[in-house]
């Protein structure tokens, strides 16, 4: 009687902590939902304007031995920019299909000159739709390091912005 | 006193469930403590390849250097003991570029039928007069984005000899060029404290071409290292010399304008200093060149010895606003 009393005790214990961990971390849902409907009648545009003329970056590890690039902007894995005439100021536009409703992620890096170590290094980048800016964000990065990050805009499915999550700065080295 | 009998059971069920729960594959470990061998065996040239090596490989790979801290690359004549721990390699690594005098080390490789890679390979050269004829400059190492190209290198070479380990090289080699990265950008802002006409970097061997082009030192003399003339390399400096060549040196120095010469640290300084004092500058410091430090000291590594060297010029030039420290130094890429 004893031993029986002892199982369903020991098993109430454990069960509580299985349940419990469970629901918490059922309520950690990833932000970036796959499953949220495309936005395929919508055209925007991504558009980046650097403070300073990108370079490739000579620290990149380049294990294939191709040449690293200036500024490379990647959605979903997919290179969607990738420029070595990325010049101080002069914005660089790309069209973006796909987008979802929710947040939409695009990692980029951006690496500066070398010998331009004692001043910001900025990048700005925006999501236009026809005329209008649906988000805007700048990063910076001082010291030569290269400017890095995740600029993740949220869209609403009726059509305007429903929030820009911030991304990580820059990548501060 | 009855709920006490079976409350003690409950505990050490309890207590005890952690330990039940383990998977076995993460109790991998032998108890013994042992853990898998090195998966290669690299012996590499000088030092400084060694230790791009030993940052890029880590534990994965154990690393050998043929030439001892101090030891000259460009008259080292390799020993039969050389021969033997070359055997025992998979792959060999060396600087290239000729730095090794007499093609040595290719020489211990191919007699020891292992495959060698030399690290500098992609570099942009620079060139460098030799006994009056110009030569490709082989101490392409002064320069952090230079080594970056070394670094890729190795971790090419590396996963081509271990491919289960190529990931592994590849997350340490990206922290290891952030470190270079954090490296030249300190030198810069260090360095950019002097002005740059003030910049006058003379040697005791003119290893520092790639140093002077890439942080702006001697803009009078096409951004190339400087050293006296008549004054040889390596152990043999102020060694032989005859009048007329002191002499010579002495008028170089003078005609240069420089307030200090500086001087490898693996050779003798007597010769050095007596010259310094008649051609009326000082001895500006001892400057890591063909090889790093012993182990324990500051220029034991790469980023180490680049640090040292820096704070050892900018102190002795004496025009920076600032001189640089030590703690200053400690920005420059954690090792």
């Amino acid at each position: 009687m004893r031993l029986v009393l002892v199982l369903i005790l020991w098993a109430a214990i454990i069960g509580g902590v299985t349940l419990y961990m469970e629901h918490r971390g059922g309520r950690a849902v990833s932000a970036v939902s796959l499953s949220a409907p495309e936005l395929a009648d919508r055209h925007f545009i991504l558009e980046v304007t650097a403070t300073f003329d990108a370079e490739p970056d000579p620290f990149a590890l380049r294990t294939d031995g191709s040449a690293g690039a200036g500024i490379v902007v990647r959605r979903g894995g997919e290179e969607i920019l990738r420029s070595d005439t990325l010049r101080a100021g002069e914005p660089v536009t790309v069209p973006v299909e796909g987008l979802r409703a929710g947040v939409n992620e695009f990692v980029f890096e951006a690496a500066p000159p070398s010998g331009e170590v004692g001043r910001a290094a900025g990048l700005r980048l925006r999501l236009l739709e026809g005329l209008s800016v649906v988000a805007d964000r700048t990063y910076w990065a001082e010291g030569g390091a290269v400017v890095a990050g995740t600029f993740r805009p949220e869209l609403a499915a009726s059509g305007a912005v429903a929030n820009e999550i911030s991304g990580k700065e820059a990548d501060h080295e | 006193m009855k709920f006490s009998h079976w409350l003690l059971p409950v505990l050490c069920l309890l207590l005890a469930a952690p330990a039940l729960a383990q998977s076995p594959s993460q109790t991998a470990t032998p108890l013994g403590g042992e853990r898998p061998g090195p998966a290669l065996t690299v012996v590499c040239s000088t030092t400084q390849v060694a230790d791009f090596a030993r940052q890029v490989g880590g534990a994965r790979v154990a690393v050998q250097s043929i030439l001892a801290p101090g030891a000259d690359p460009h008259t080292y004549q390799p020993t039969p003991g050389d021969g033997r721990i070359v055997v025992r390699a998979d792959i060999c690594l060396e600087n290239g570029l000729h730095l090794e005098g007499n093609d040595w080390m290719g020489k211990l490789a191919g007699d020891a039928g292992r495959p060698v890679v030399a690290c500098a390979e992609g570099v942009q050269p620079l060139q460098m007069a030799y006994d009056g004829r110009q030569v490709l400059d082989p101490h392409a190492w002064f320069s952090p984005r230079n080594v970056a190209v070394y670094v890729n290198n190795v971790v090419r070479a590396l996963s081509a000899a271990d491919p289960a380990g190529k990931t592994e090289y590849e997350d340490r080699a990206r922290l290891y060029l952030q470190q270079l990265r954090v490296l030249d950008a300190w030198i810069r802002r260090v360095v950019g404290r002097i002005p740059p006409r003030k910049r006058l970097l003379v040697t005791s061997h003119d290893a520092f071409n790639y140093f002077c082009r890439e942080y702006g030192f001697n803009p009078e003399h096409g951004y190339m290292s400087l050293a006296p003339v008549g004054w040889s390399t390596g152990r043999d400096v102020g060694g032989g010399m005859t009048p007329e060549s002191r002499k010579k040196v002495i008028g170089s120095i003078r005609g240069y304008g420089a307030k200090a010469v500086f001087v490898e640290s693996s050779v003798n300084p007597k010769t050095i200093r007596e010259i310094a004092r008649e051609a009326g500058v000082r001895i500006g410091g001892e400057l890591y060149s063909d090889s790093m430090g012993k182990a324990g000291s500051a220029g034991e590594t790469y980023i180490g010895m680049m640090r040292e060297n820096v704070i050892t010029i900018v102190n002795a030039i004496g025009e920076a606003a600032e001189p640089a420290s030590a703690a200053s130094a400690a920005d420059a890429g954690g090792e």
